[in-house]
């Protein structure tokens, strides 16, 4: 186990293309890290940065006490799991989990029973005679992940492990990864696209948006306050709904609708500004259900998507669209007013012009 | 219907590739220097393997082999080992000169060989390499390179890098990665470059006939001109020769077949 500290670490790729710009996150000793945001955001870069693959520009990363920027791959105590499992095709299971051992001349019987445990933990025992072609993608999988746990290293590294991976798989395989997690008390850090992935599996998420780091916090934290509107839209699902609203008079002004600051909303809420009120689709309620203190909206129903356990009503509010998470028994009809109602305090506000939080 | 105009097509085609072997076979079973006749059948009532014999006993035709196969080999070593790796910095790294050095190797492949052969001859002449072993294989070695070069960066280009990444991570240098994890899995592209590289030195004769000078030295190509003189053409033994020349070629390439499989990098990443 070991901590990984990046340090203002910059990434500019031939022909000035900048992949990360001034990355700085501590994954601390046995921690699950979550690099997450979306496709082109350069969490792949940071991570194989981390790994080696990829030489830093500028700034330092560390792996335990030692800065590993001038470190090859196979030196920094570090084992990896690629998207596309990256299994080596002419070596059967064993010897593609065995491998890393083989490399750094592990002896015969300590090799033997570091794979058959692997073997054993992911249920690849019937397997370890195979070649990767044989088997399904799942397996496919999970023998890549064997191949990094054998190793025991420092820290592991996921790089998008189960997006190839179905649906059904991938909630099979996450809850696998959490348990490994736990059992092996591991310094993990994971790249994904997927923020439910990430708001489930890590211990700490850092968001990343062109290179840059948005926020670094816990899944909780990050959902409940969010550094910023690109944060607040990412994390959660459906997105948050976002209104960009007028503030005169200590009143916010959404869609016609004047709605009065409560006392601890005037001093975040600068004076004759614009500003963007963030909703979450599950804060919504039925206006009909709604204590007296709350604002209530009546924007006409666009589509209502029964998703079984709760409904999903699109909306239109005088020509802003957004979205309501409500209770699966709850009656709308598609074209006609619905009443909604949500409670301010439990909005979010940014700044229209720097979409930081209030 | 359709098929019947396929297999039409087909037979017709066959019989075009296989006439000359058969023809070459008959003749190398005749007796005398017959190389005309009037019979149409394939082994001629007198047939006999007396040309055979008489290439080995009354001719130098296993020193001719032994030189073939001696240029032949060393040509193949010497042309696959620079083109595998060579290919494989093509085909994976970027550095300067990547893209016109691609462009210079496509090049030289623009020119035919009779084109080059003054330059090559005074080149071979000035450093003292005219009628030497060494020569022919530089020629050959160099005339085959850059096709082989581009034919294992193309297959490289097809084995996933994170193949050799995930080696680098599990303790590989990247010599280990090259030799433990790409280099089996380019073994069709491989072959393929042997076998050319090969064929290239086996057969050739305008460049030998020029570098090559003492008859102790000649290749098997040039040592079968010689049975051609200017009043006479010895049929029996060009023939026979020629069906031995293209033996070990056969060989090789079934030999080499094994390795010649599709979808090796199969289950190795996400289709």
């Amino acid at each position: 186990m070991a901590r990984v500290i990046l340090e203002q670490v910059t990434k500019i790729f031939e022909g000035g293309v900048v992949a990360a710009r001034d990355i700085s996150f501590t994954a601390e000793e046995g921690e699950f890290v979550v690099l997450v945001g979306p496709s082109g955001c350069g969490k792949s870069t940071v991570l194989r940065m981390i790994a080696g693959l990829e030489t830093v520009t500028e700034g330092r990363i560390f792996i335990g006490e030692r800065v590993v920027n001038d470190v090859a791959p196979k030196d920094r105590d570090i084992a990896m799991v690629f998207q596309n499992y990256a299994l080596y095709p002419h070596l059967s299971v064993y010897e593609n989990m065995a491998f890393g051992l083989q490399m750094r001349k592990f002896p015969k019987a300590e090799i033997e029973s570091r794979v058959n445990a692997a073997a054993e933990i992911l249920e690849l025992s019937d397997f370890l005679e195979r070649k990767p072609k044989a088997l399904s993608g799942g397996q496919r999988q999970r023998v890549a992940l064997g191949r990094a746990i054998v190793r025991h290293p420092q820290v592991f590294l996921f790089d998008e492990p189960l997006s190839n991976l179905d649906a059904k798989l991938r909630v099979q395989m996450r809850t696998e990864l959490a348990k490994l997690h736990h059992r092996l008390g591991a310094t993990m850090i994971y790249v994904t696209h997927d923020q439910v992935e990430a708001m489930t599996m890590g211990n700490r998420i850092v968001v990343l948006k062109d290179g840059v780091v948005q926020q670094v916090d816990t899944p909780m934290n990050l959902y409940q306050h969010p550094a910023n509107r690109f944060v607040g839209g990412f994390i959660g699902s459906p997105a948050m709904n976002f209104f960009t609203c007028d503030v005169r008079n200590r009143i916010l002004k959404l869609a016609e609708k004047d709605i009065p600051l409560v006392s601890e909303l005037r001093q975040r809420v600068e004076e004759s500004k614009q500003i963007i009120l963030g909703i979450r689709p599950e804060h919504f309620i039925a206006a009909n259900e709604a204590a007296a203190s709350v604002v209530r909206i009546e924007p006409q129903i666009e589509v209502v998507e029964p998703m079984g356990s709760e409904i999903y009503l699109h909306f239109n509010l005088n020509g802003l669209p957004g979205v309501a998470r409500l209770p699966a028994d709850t009656i709308a009809h598609q074209g006609r007013s619905f009443g909604l109602a949500f409670d301010l305090t439990r909005c979010h506000f940014f700044d229209a012009q720097t979409e930081r939080a209030l | 219907m359709k098929k019947l105009l396929l297999y039409i097509f087909l037979i017709l085609f066959t019989a075009a590739t296989l006439y000359p072997i058969v023809n070459v076979v008959s003749i190398s079973l005749r007796p005398g220097d017959r190389l005309l006749t009037t019979s149409l059948a394939f082994i001629p009532p007198d047939a006999s393997f007396d040309s055979y014999r008489r290439l080995f006993t009354e001719n130098p035709f296993v020193r001719l082999l032994l030189n073939s196969t001696l240029v032949a080999l060393a040509v193949t070593v010497t042309g696959v080992a620079p083109a595998s790796t060579a290919g494989y910095a093509f085909s994976r790294f970027r550095f300067r000169g990547r893209g016109f050095g691609m462009a210079m190797l496509l090049t030289t492949q623009m020119f035919p060989a009779t084109m080059l052969l003054l330059p090559l001859f005074v080149m071979l002449a000035k450093l003292h390499l005219i009628n030497s072993y060494f020569g022919i294989i530089v020629v050959y070695a160099a005339t085959a390179l850059p096709f082989c070069i581009w034919q294992m960066k193309g297959y490289y280009d097809t084995i996933p890098p994170s193949l050799e990444e995930a080696a680098l991570i599990d303790g590989c240098t990247r010599w280990q990665a090259f030799f433990k994890i790409i280099l089996p899995l380019a073994a069709p592209a491989l072959v393929i470059t042997a076998l050319f590289s090969f064929m290239t030195a086996w057969s050739e004769y305008v460049v030998a006939a020029q570098v090559l000078q003492s008859e102790e030295m000649f290749t098997l190509p040039l040592g079968l001109k010689q049975f051609q003189s200017n009043m006479t053409t010895e049929w029996g033994l060009y023939a026979a020769g020629s069906v031995l020349i293209s033996i070990p070629v056969i060989a090789l390439f079934l030999f080499l077949t094994r390795w010649l499989v599709s979808g090796l990098t199969l289950g190795s990443v996400k289709g």
